[in-house]
């Protein structure tokens, strides 16, 4: 909300090499890909690279990078957040730098199956993303249901706490109409999502026991991934 | 023999590798090309289909009279006065679609109140009908989220009747109806329901030859107990979703309630079935003239003349998105897990399909 367009890479690397894995389409779907592949981490870094060939890591797995931090003095601090090979450079002009990297032994099927992953998180993702729109009315929904999930538990018999009095007078409702629309509204949105952060949670874990795309395709899994979204799992 | 009231259309895509090889389970099979999402059940006891169905005795059809004296809104305000005269709560599972819509009208024009009667809906409902729970629901019915709904009759139960519209789609011969107008144009839909005709038709969709010609003639025989003559493609679409899906369209709720909870759909009653047997479609020129009758039933009482001319039915219900199921329910009413739902022990080699493999 309001946070204006910021364009990201969003990497998962490999902790030993530092090696980028898999270039994916958001963080959730770095933190998916690096949650099934040891000793890697979601990196999130400003994107600064319009015509780099990091902009076909996902379609090119003979393409091999690791990615650098620059720094002039200090190494600076080693964390799950910094996972990049520190470089050292006169002048910092980006703090972040993507570079060419031969690859050791065993990397390349370690970078087509997170890649794979990735790809397929992204497809995942991305049915959850229209569920949830079902849902999305408002621009300021994120912070706007926080607020009025404390406001909700306010109300008693025939009690309403001021903001509820307030939005019904803005929106030209009674109190009690506003109460039922917004309540109604509130416990429709928390249990739709509660739901499909279950079935995300649950193939985050499948998907991850997968290597390869043929996998993928013979347990039908973008079918049945929609099927319990639609339906529900069946017991 | 245990024989199944309602299953899943899944369960039987799902059991690949114990299906496989039966000329008459691939030929069962085949009519999920066309009906992809319901479990059939011939309401006429005609026809043994490989997987033992029970058909409720509530569900058999019955004798209607030929002559009704009741037009729509007379059936329809009885059966909303039949269900408050209860004096139970009424929980009414309202979608925003036609069918919803319309019965809820009738329970307004019954003088349903807010003590008696609560919305079920979500944000879906209020979307594909705005006006009508701006101007007719809102301030006059208390409300529950759908979501919210479907998880205490899960988990809690609730004291009252639960009532859904799910049969308001076998009223009318929607089913393969608008597949055919889509496909052949609304004239398609005054054909006679010939082999040909209805062959085309399942092979249109994917269906093999030898099934469509077996599914043809598993239809006819039931069609031929039918309270209504089937002389046409459209009164063939009617019988299909009338006869097989009537059972299903009312059990499939209760796959998702692990305690015993009061449902009833509103389409049930014998006045309605008898509305729809002898109703006769007057033309259909555009998709929105599909459930006319219904729609004219709400615009009398809403006066929406834009809602009238261009609503058209599609899939509105979102009540069970991401609400997790039983795979079954067995004639004695026990509800099945998928972990212990074994669809072969249903089956039967006595059926009609292996019989007309042999013949």
């Amino acid at each position: 909300m309001l946070n204006g367009i910021k364009l990201y890479l969003f990497l998962v690397v490999d902790q030993e090499t530092k090696g980028i894995l898999a270039r994916c389409s958001s963080a959730n779907v770095a933190n998916a890909v690096s949650q099934g592949i040891t000793n890697s981490s979601p990196m999130t870094i400003y994107f600064q690279f319009a015509n780099h060939n990091i902009n076909k890591y996902q379609d090119d797995t003979t393409l091999n990078y690791k990615l650098q931090r620059a720094y002039v003095d200090e190494t600076g601090m080693d964390s799950e957040t910094n996972v990049a090979e520190p470089v050292k450079v006169d002048r910092i002009t980006e703090s972040f730098i993507v570079s060419e990297f031969v690859p050791p032994k065993g990397w390349i099927s370690k970078r087509e199956i997170a890649n794979f992953r990735s790809k397929r998180f992204r497809d995942l993702e991305n049915i959850c993303d229209r569920y949830i729109s079902r849902v999305k009315t408002f621009c300021g929904d994120e912070l706007f249901y926080q607020y009025l999930g404390k406001e909700l538990d306010k109300v008693s018999d025939s009690y309403y706490p001021a903001s509820i009095i307030e939005w019904a007078d803005l929106a030209e409702l009674t109190v009690d109409n506003a109460y039922q629309e917004l309540r109604m509204d509130y416990e429709s949105v928390g249990i739709t999502l509660m739901r499909i952060h279950a079935i995300w949670r649950k193939y985050v874990f499948k998907v991850n026991t997968l290597n390869a795309e043929e996998e993928f395709l013979n347990l039908g899994i973008i079918k049945s991934f929609e099927t319990e979204l639609k339906f529900g799992a069946r017991r | 023999m245990k024989s199944l009231i309602v299953s899943c259309s899944f369960e039987i895509k799902d059991q690949k590798n114990l299906l496989n090889n039966r000329p008459d389970i691939d030929i069962y099979k085949d009519i999920l090309k066309v009906i992809p999402g319901s479990w059939l059940v011939d309401r006429t006891e005609s026809v043994a289909l490989p997987f033992r169905n029970v058909v409720l005795e509530e569900n058999k059809i019955i004798e209607f009279p030929n002559q009704l004296s009741m037009d729509l809104l007379d059936c329809a305000l009885t059966r909303a006065n039949d269900i408050l005269s209860s004096q139970k709560l009424i929980y009414f599972l309202w979608s925003g679609g036609i069918d919803s819509t319309m019965a809820l009208v009738s329970f307004i024009q019954a003088g349903a109140t807010k003590d008696q009667l609560v919305v079920v809906c979500n944000r879906d409902s209020i979307r594909e009908h705005s006006n009508f729970y701006q101007n007719h629901i809102l301030g006059n019915f208390k409300l529950v989220a759908s979501e919210e709904f479907m998880q205490r009759i899960k988990f809690t139960g609730v004291d009252g009747i639960v009532l859904s519209c799910e049969r308001g789609d076998c009223m009318y011969g929607q089913e393969f109806g608008i597949d055919f107008f889509n496909l052949y144009g609304g004239e398609s839909l005054k054909q006679k329901p010939t082999r040909n005709i209805i062959v085309k038709f399942f092979e249109d969709h994917g269906m093999s030859n030898k099934s469509a010609n077996c599914w043809y003639d598993i239809y006819m025989l039931s069609a031929s107990k039918s309270p209504r003559p089937i002389e046409t493609v459209y009164d063939f679409s009617w019988w299909i979703s009338f006869c097989w899906r009537w059972q299903w369209a009312h059990e499939k709720i209760k796959l998702r309630t692990n305690i015993p909870v009061d449902i009833q759909t509103f389409f049930s009653s014998p006045q309605l079935q008898q509305w729809s047997i002898n109703h006769r479609q007057s033309k259909i020129t555009t998709l929105s003239d599909f459930k006319y009758d219904f729609k004219k039933l709400i615009f009398d009482y809403t006066k929406d003349q834009d809602y009238f001319d261009k609503k058209i039915k599609h899939p509105s219900a979102t009540i069970y998105y991401a609400a997790d199921s039983y795979v079954a329910i067995d004639s004695e009413h026990t509800k099945i897990r998928a972990k212990d739902f074994k669809l072969f022990d249903y089956y039967t080699k006595e059926n009609f399909i292996s019989d007309w493999l042999t013949n």
